[in-house]
């Protein structure tokens, strides 16, 4: 009797030792199979490669000038056209290194609003020109055939970039405020060569918690 | 009775270890795929298609996505050429407004790191052209270039960063292979001198 009862109990720890493993196997298994379609699948082998960690040694302190940027915003985006109209958007901003830590890419999501269905979607190329010991950068937005280019770095406690714009008005894009869970963004437009500036763009962001 | 209880605390230690090692792998697994939120960019970056707009101009560089195992070549001025290998992964990005690719040559005996080098390509609904932008950071490196399909290939015309016009074709471009070649003018556009011919061969999945 006492040898059934023994017997019994061992069998329903098997059965339970079974069961667990069993569990853990499936879970294990549906992770790995997650895992590889993940990074072997065509279309989203690209932006695996893409991506990198941290920025490359070879950057050194000048590294810092946008990796406090690193990590995902909420951003307001206040725009200012011609004739006094203002519009007012919320939107994302993404920013990670890439290119083994040689360059830095950002994504500028507006969301939609009536008059747009879809959200917009700019990105940027970060990278220091070792060269002209400035940063260089290109802003790519498809759905305005919009190409631009700037360059600059730190002043003082900013972050200033000119460049020209597509119509060849001289251009800057500025970063101030800037604390680990915040910065202000203005972009600005001279039709004076220079000696005036218009702000066309004014974005504050708020890091997103996570 | 005491080996009975001894016994009992090994299998209930048994279980738990067991447990637990479930548990870590199927975590640590699990985080692997889920990038921490510094490298979230690029969760947000991909798109799986082309965003339905471009409607037939996708396929000018749709069937270029994925990875290829690439063999570079340099023809030099003296007539040797300099050869490299590589790889290749081209993706869609933006909503599936724009192409992203990556052309990487592998680290050689001069060259202890691989070489990085990234392109964009939108279609332009204005110019009705593709416009390319390339940028190679260790080269201080950027290009733009536009074109688009010409017969079986795919032609891009623009200026170096030297201000010489060049040419970059995609030719004999099938599913599982294509040869790229770059050239550039020193006489305007009247002459074109071969300075890049790479051939890629699609990996298997």
């Amino acid at each position: 009797m006492r040898d059934a009862m023994k017997t019994d109990a061992f069998q329903i720890r098997i059965a339970s030792l079974m069961f667990i493993l069993g569990i853990c196997t499936v879970a294990i298994t549906q992770n790995a199979t997650h895992q590889r379609t993940s990074s072997s699948s065509a279309p989203e082998a690209m932006s695996n490669v893409l991506a990198s960690s941290g920025p490359h040694p070879s950057l050194g302190d000048e590294a810092k000038t946008f990796d406090r940027f690193v990590g995902a915003w909420d951003a307001e985006f206040t725009s200012y056209r011609d004739g006094g109209k203002v519009y007012h958007r919320k939107g994302e901003l993404h920013f990670g290194w890439v290119l083994d830590g040689r360059a830095i890419q950002d994504l500028w999501i507006a969301y939609p609003t009536a008059a747009r269905k879809e959200r917009e979607i700019g990105t940027t190329i970060r990278f220091f020109d070792a060269s002209l010991k400035q940063w260089r950068i290109v802003f790519i937005l498809p759905e305005f055939n919009y190409v631009v280019t700037l360059q600059g770095g730190r002043e003082g406690d900013r972050i200033v970039l000119r460049g020209v714009d597509p119509s060849g008005l001289p251009l800057r894009w500025t970063f101030s405020e800037i604390t680990h869970d915040t910065f202000h963004w203005q972009g600005e437009k001279s039709h004076d060569g220079g000696k005036t500036w218009m702000i066309e763009e004014d974005h504050h962001m708020q890091r997103r918690a996570g | 009775m005491d080996r009975t209880l001894l016994r009992k605390m090994t299998f209930l230690l048994f279980i738990v270890a067991v447990t637990v090692l479930c548990v870590v792998a199927a975590t640590e697994s699990r985080n692997s795929t889920n990038l921490p939120l510094r490298e979230a960019m690029i969760r947000v970056l991909g798109s799986a298609n082309p965003n339905p707009s471009l409607g037939e101009e996708a396929q000018t560089f749709d069937r270029l996505v994925g990875s290829w195992d690439a063999d570079f070549s340099f023809p030099q001025a003296d007539g040797t050429v300099r050869h490299k290998k590589g790889e290749l992964h081209f993706g869609w990005v933006m909503d599936g407004h724009a192409v992203q690719d990556l052309w990487i040559g592998y680290p050689t005996g001069e060259q202890k790191e691989r070489t990085i080098g990234t392109t964009f390509r939108f279609f332009d609904t204005k110019l009705k052209q593709w416009r390319i932008v390339f940028i190679n950071p260790q080269y201080n490196y950027v290009v733009n270039t536009q074109g688009g399909r010409e017969g079986d290939r795919i032609v891009l015309r623009g200026s170096d960063s030297d201000g010489l016009p060049i040419r970059w074709i995609f030719r004999e471009i099938t599913p599982q292979s294509f040869h790229w070649t770059g050239e550039k003018s020193h006489d305007g556009g009247n002459t074109w001198v071969l300075e890049e011919d790479h051939h890629m061969k699609r990996r298997a999945s």
